[in-house]
């Protein structure tokens, strides 16, 4: 095999994908820098007229800032792991989705700590978190936590990059000067050599099992956060893998989704093929089971112990949250099931239709941890007004948490302009490998 | 390509309309007509003699009494009637809890009618949106006084309450409802109630109330909501409280300033393997970065 005649073939292949916009791409980005200014815009009201313009308020004090926190910071922990797990199996499957995979975990490592930032009254002493933090505190575990992690997946997604960023700059004679400026210094002058690959390949192993670890320690830390108090609803021992288990779902779900859209709008039909989609989509049964089986074990508990703070929360629950808990806990886990138990149903448009769904319902989920325990107190709420106890987000909510949707689709968009969605190198890898085991066996 | 952009406008019409129909649904705005509006206002006297002259403006839910709504910003004007004359008290604006105040200075002389009674008006002139309110008061001024003193060795506390009349003669009253208390760490704590008895009150000073560390503890009386009185309030401090010893910080607990050793030693070791992970790597690329660049350096010899 010539591999540096499939490197330029590879190269050829993938360059309409990096370096055109087209007019759907040009419009989704216009649409998407309008969302961002808008959200740019409610945080300025925000910043200006303080907490007052969001429905938090003295009980109520978290709402879906929070929610979207934990959302896109278990993505990345989700990713991680998955990314991890991935670099060990020996599958040419894993090439076309291990990207994907990579750039979620670092965009939604970014963007979900912008969310918690949003919750803090005072910004201004935000450096007292650096200053005078408190080991105790599992928020200040929570702040190292993202920040370890935040580091490593940028060092691991900068690792799995290089040589495809070698591949660009020996191949990219068309592009702009910049693109091949950009390429050399990002390819840190990798050649290929098989010491440098054996190099990097035994770093990137290393990352990979770091990473995971770092995603467990990190999911159970962001648990704790709720589950060391001793609110109702959330002082629970299983917290740590059910968030575990409940990241993984919609990390999966999320992948899946991504998966879905770069097939179509990349039109990468021949690396990301059904076979992908089933296999994710059987990861995502066997984990909706899992998250189902941690969500009854959760209330079931609740209820058979009947403590009275216990009750009020559950009956908080059935009564003005029905609707909610019912599509968070019953439709969010057993459309994705039925749809993806049963074969005939297992095709690409209604695996991902059982994503969106079950992102929906664990996105309601986290609402509902958050908002009615914090509806529900220990110390009982009296003479007050009714925003002041029932939580109700605002449009400036609304906006900076579509904003940060928006960030999240924006730079994906613009990363996979940088470098091809499915990794030049793990191709040549791949039929390198195979073109081995073909002489091996004519040796033989 | 133009059917293709068609598609993501009613992608997004759709998912636009869908998320204003539930924010508009978040923050719908209260039906008036299930709420009725109150309109309160009470003059206490303080301990040092000044008067705090309060109205409290609020709309309560006709279904749910417990739920509140202030009305704020509304302009109270408080005065002092006497027949024809309206001495303008002060004007303030009700606060975000719906509560308008005034306070004038325990010297302050205020008309009052023949009957030694003074006139209060709080007065709110109305808007578009709500209808003029206003509340009156009719009281008299009571000289109330707190006296802590040990009598035969027990500790007592002593209210004594008089009107004076136009000749400045001392009056005892009769019948007030009083209310004792001691101040605690979030409300006060009540240690008796009772009907002050021709001008007096005498109670025993319960034992072993936790005072301050050096044993000061704050005592009130209280006359509240009184038909003839409104509100008054005396108070005085006094070491009868159990004097708290001062607490002995404890070191290396969860709520400790220090925190338990064990969680340094587990944070240290975690951060430090990571971390030297994170170096060796940074290493390792940078002798990945140089072979690179002695190989180049090579070839174009």
């Amino acid at each position: 095999m010539d591999i540096a005649k499939r490197k330029k073939e590879l190269v050829k292949e993938f360059a309409p994908n990096i370096i055109h916009f087209g007019a759907l791409s040009k419009f989704w980005i216009g649409l998407l820098l309008a969302l961002i200014l808008t959200g740019i815009a409610a945080f300025i009201i925000q910043v200006v007229k303080g907490h007052e313009v969001t429905g938090m308020r003295d009980n109520v004090v978290w709402g879906i800032y929070i929610i979207n926190f934990i959302f896109f910071v278990c993505l990345s922990y989700s990713g991680a792991f998955i990314s991890g797990i991935l670099h060990f199996l020996k599958t040419p499957l894993k090439n076309s989705v291990m990207r994907i995979v990579e750039i979620i975990t670092v965009l939604s490592l970014i963007i979900g700590p912008i969310f918690i930032l949003l919750c803090i009254g005072r910004l201004d002493r935000l450096h007292y978190l650096f200053i005078y933090p408190r080991i105790q505190s599992p928020i200040t575990w929570d702040i190292i936590a993202i920040l370890t992690d935040l580091v490593g997946c940028f060092i691991y997604l900068y690792m799995t990059f290089i040589p495809d960023f070698a591949i660009l700059r020996d191949n990219g004679q068309d592009q702009p000067i910049w693109r091949q400026k950009l390429y050399r210094f990002l390819a840190m002058n990798y050649q290929d050599t098989p010491e440098q690959r054996q190099r990097l390949n035994k770093l990137i192993r290393t990352m990979s099992v770091m990473i995971i670890v770092l995603a467990i320690v990190a999911y159970s830390v962001l648990a704790w956060i709720f589950s060391l108090t001793l609110q109702p609803g959330w002082n629970s021992t299983i917290f740590a893998p059910y968030f575990i288990v409940a990241g993984l779902y919609s990390g999966v779900g999320v992948i899946i989704i991504a998966m879905f859209l770069v097939r179509k709008y990349r039109k990468l039909d021949h690396y990301i093929r059904k076979i992908h989609f089933n296999v994710a989509g059987l990861v995502l049964l066997i984990i909706s089971l899992l998250y189902g089986y941690f969500t009854f074990s959760e209330y079931f508990s609740r209820w058979f112990s009947h403590k009275v703070h216990d009750i009020n929360l559950l009956n908080t629950l059935f009564s003005r949250y029905f609707w909610e808990f019912i599509f968070a806990n019953y439709i969010g886990v057993l459309v994705p099931f039925f749809i993806i138990f049963f074969k005939r149903f297992r095709t690409i448009k209604l695996i991902t239709f059982s994503s969106v769904v079950a992102i929906l319902g664990l996105w309601m989920n986290r609402y509902l941890i958050v908002v009615p325990t914090l509806e529900t107190p220990y110390i009982p709420i009296q003479d007050t007004r009714a925003e002041f106890i029932n939580y109700s987000a605002t449009w400036i909510e609304w906006a900076l948490s579509l904003g940060g949707i928006a960030t999240f689709v924006l730079f994906f968009m613009l990363i996979v302009k940088l470098v091809p969605v499915v990794p030049m190198s793990g191709i040549i890898d791949n039929e390198r490998e195979n073109n081995n085991h073909k002489s091996a066996n004519k040796i033989r | 390509m133009k059917l293709l952009l068609k598609k993501h406008l009613v992608f997004l019409l759709v998912l636009s309309g869908l998320l204003i129909t539930s924010s508009i649904k978040g923050q719908e705005e209260a039906d008036m007509s299930q709420y009725r509006v109150r309109f309160g206002f009470t003059v206490t006297k303080q301990p040092d003699n000044s008067r705090v002259f309060k109205a409290e403006f609020y709309a309560s839910n006709r279904k749910n009494r417990r739920e509140r709504t202030p009305i704020y910003e509304a302009e109270i004007q408080f005065l002092n009637i006497l027949e024809d004359q309206e001495i303008a008290l002060g004007t303030a604006k009700t606060n975000k809890e719906g509560i308008a105040e005034v306070t004038l200075p325990g010297n302050y002389k205020y008309l009052k009618d023949a009957e030694g009674f003074m006139n209060f008006r709080a007065y709110f002139v109305g808007t578009d949106a709500l209808d003029e309110e206003s509340e009156d008061l009719r009281i008299r001024d009571l000289q109330f006084q707190l006296d802590l003193v040990e009598v035969d060795s027990v500790q007592t506390i002593t209210v004594s309450a008089y009107t004076k009349d136009s000749l400045g003669i001392d009056i005892p009253v009769s019948d007030a409802y009083v209310v004792l208390s001691v101040e605690g760490m979030l409300s006060r704590m009540v240690i008796e109630e009772d009907l002050v008895d021709a001008g007096e009150l005498q109670v025993e000073f319960p034992k072993g109330l936790p005072g301050d560390k050096d044993g000061n503890i704050t005592v009130f009386a209280l006359i509240e909501d009184d038909d003839t009185f409104g509100n008054v309030v005396a108070k005085q401090t006094i070491d009868w409280g159990t004097p708290q010893a001062q607490r002995i910080p404890v070191e290396n607990m969860l709520w400790s300033e220090v925190a338990p050793f064990w969680m340094y030693v587990v944070l240290t070791i975690l951060l430090v393997g990571v971390w030297a992970n994170y170096a060796y790597t940074i290493v390792n690329l940078l002798k990945i970065k140089k072979d690179g660049k002695k190989m180049a350096m090579e070839s174009d010899d």
